[in-house]
């Protein structure tokens, strides 16, 4: 698959998935049926700014208060939120 | 045991508690061991049970599967998946859905269960129930729907063999009708009485392609956004490197059996000479890392030839120390499955034989027929 998003779409964690933090990997994680995915800082930061309000415009903005300007920030950020729906692990309104 | 080995140790990221051999059905292809009517009395207590999450989770256990036999016979299952759940594992049921009902679906909602894996044992009620051994497959569609009713993903899984492989097309469109998530073709893997039936469960060469090619059509149909999943996995006979079996042993799963013994896998209990711990006895983290059991196998230095100077041994681990034990009587030498074994052979023979007209009659997975094997060893 090769999820296409706009930047006004709202995106939020699918249901039956969960982030969590886990203590004894000092890392958050993504659980699913039968399945578990740890994740890197970048990727904890933009999937726990998807609250179900923001769009995918506001979590970038979001993300550059973090990460600073950078030019591909944008891209990144849809790049990395297509590959989680594609994953299923993301859902994003129509 | 060395230092070194000790430090290494991950935690066991997977937890699969066999609440009860008790089951309804008598499926020919049951991981359980064949010797089960053993322990059928000396199941843990919720207590015990609760213990072990709480021990396996300080540990770093994040994905608990209630198993069994049928785990929703354990009367006290709900109460188990709330412990589990305030504990903060992600809960998962792996149930035939015998046994079940739609309020028992409704009450494991409320307790905060995670997922629920419905099994099938084939596509229509003829041959589900004959496997099965029960009238079963009317209910089991019932509890699918009720199952999507209470808004849980739904894993649906069949496992796949001899008898039902060639209607791998009907599986994936009756699972898409139920609404499934994920669709799991689990080809039966030869231990306990599937190791026993095997010579009536092994697929024909022929039969693994057309169901490869039933699952590449299925998949290249679902429209672009289907968030379906299907899971397929070649059966391991008909490949010539062996599976990375549970990605090492004592690596990341952890299994404990109806009366508390620690396994590193399903089917580990077989193996002869090792003195499996017992959560009864032991604490979960001794267990994981320092009983001799789970240290056995970890790591590479136990390897002999031709794994031990094999480059992909990293990768495969040697494959399956119990198909290892079953087929060449010791568990340390390399996964017939593998082309280097000089025991791969045994693989080609059982192909072989599986090309044959079938006429092997199956030993049914019941307690008389597991008293009757136990009386038969002894």
């Amino acid at each position: 698959m090769n999820t296409v998003i706009d930047k006004c779409q709202v995106c939020k964690i699918a249901p039956g998935v969960r982030l969590q933090f886990e203590k004894v990997q000092q890392a958050w994680v993504l659980l699913y049926p039968e399945g578990m995915v740890t994740l890197d800082e970048v990727a904890s930061d933009i999937l726990r700014a998807l609250d179900g309000v923001r769009n995918t415009d506001e979590v970038v903005t979001e993300m550059r208060k973090q990460y600073g300007e950078a030019a591909e920030l944008d891209e990144d950020v849809l790049e990395f939120l297509c590959s989680m729906i594609d994953q299923g692990w993301v859902r994003c309104n129509d | 045991m060395t230092e070194v080995t000790e430090s290494k140790v991950k935690p066991p990221l997977w937890l699969l508690a066999e609440l009860t051999y008790k089951c309804p059905l008598q499926c020919p292809y049951c991981s359980n061991p064949t010797d089960f009517a053993r322990a059928t009395d000396r199941e843990l207590t919720t207590e015990e049970w609760i213990r072990v999450f709480e021990e396996a989770r300080e540990l770093g256990a994040t994905q608990l599967g209630f198993s069994g036999g049928e785990p929703i016979v354990r009367q006290d299952l709900e109460e188990l998946v709330t412990a589990a759940r305030d504990l903060g594992y992600y809960t998962n049921l792996i149930t035939s859905g015998v046994g079940m009902n739609r309020s028992r679906v409704e009450s494991l909602k409320k307790a905060g269960l995670d997922h629920i894996q419905v099994s099938f044992q084939a596509s229509s009620a003829e041959l589900n129930d004959w496997i099965a051994g029960a009238d079963s497959f009317e209910h089991k569609l019932e509890m699918a729907r009720a199952v999507k009713e209470f808004e849980f993903p739904m894993v649906l899984c069949f496992v796949t063999h001899r008898k039902n492989v060639d209607s791998v097309p009907q599986m994936l469109e009756l699972s898409k009708q139920l609404g499934a998530d994920y669709i799991e073709l689990a080809t039966a893997q030869y231990y306990g009485w599937a190791f026993l039936n095997r010579d009536a469960l092994l697929p024909t060469r022929e039969q693994v392609v057309f169901a490869e090619k039933a699952v590449n059509d299925f998949r290249a149909e679902l429209a672009e956004n289907d968030p379906l999943k299907v899971f397929y996995v070649v059966p391991d006979y008909y490949e010539d490197r062996p599976k990375p079996c549970m990605n090492g042993w004592g690596d990341v799963f952890l299994v404990v059996t109806p009366d508390g013994t620690a396994l590193p896998c399903h089917a580990a209990r077989q193996l002869p000479d090792i003195d499996f711990p017992n959560v009864r006895q032991h604490s979960v983290g001794a267990i994981w890392e320092h009983s001799n059991a789970l240290n056995k196998f970890r790591g590479f230095d136990w390897m002999p030839e031709p794994c031990r100077s094999c480059p992909e041994k990293e990768k495969d681990f040697g494959g399956c120390r119990c198909q290892a034990y079953m087929l060449t009587g010791d568990a340390a030498n390399a996964d017939p499955v593998c082309s280097k074994s000089p025991h791969h052979h045994k693989i080609a023979e059982a192909i072989a034989a599986a090309e044959q007209p079938e006429s092997v009659p199956m030993t049914f997975r019941n307690p008389a027929n597991s008293k009757r094997l136990i009386r038969a060893d002894s």
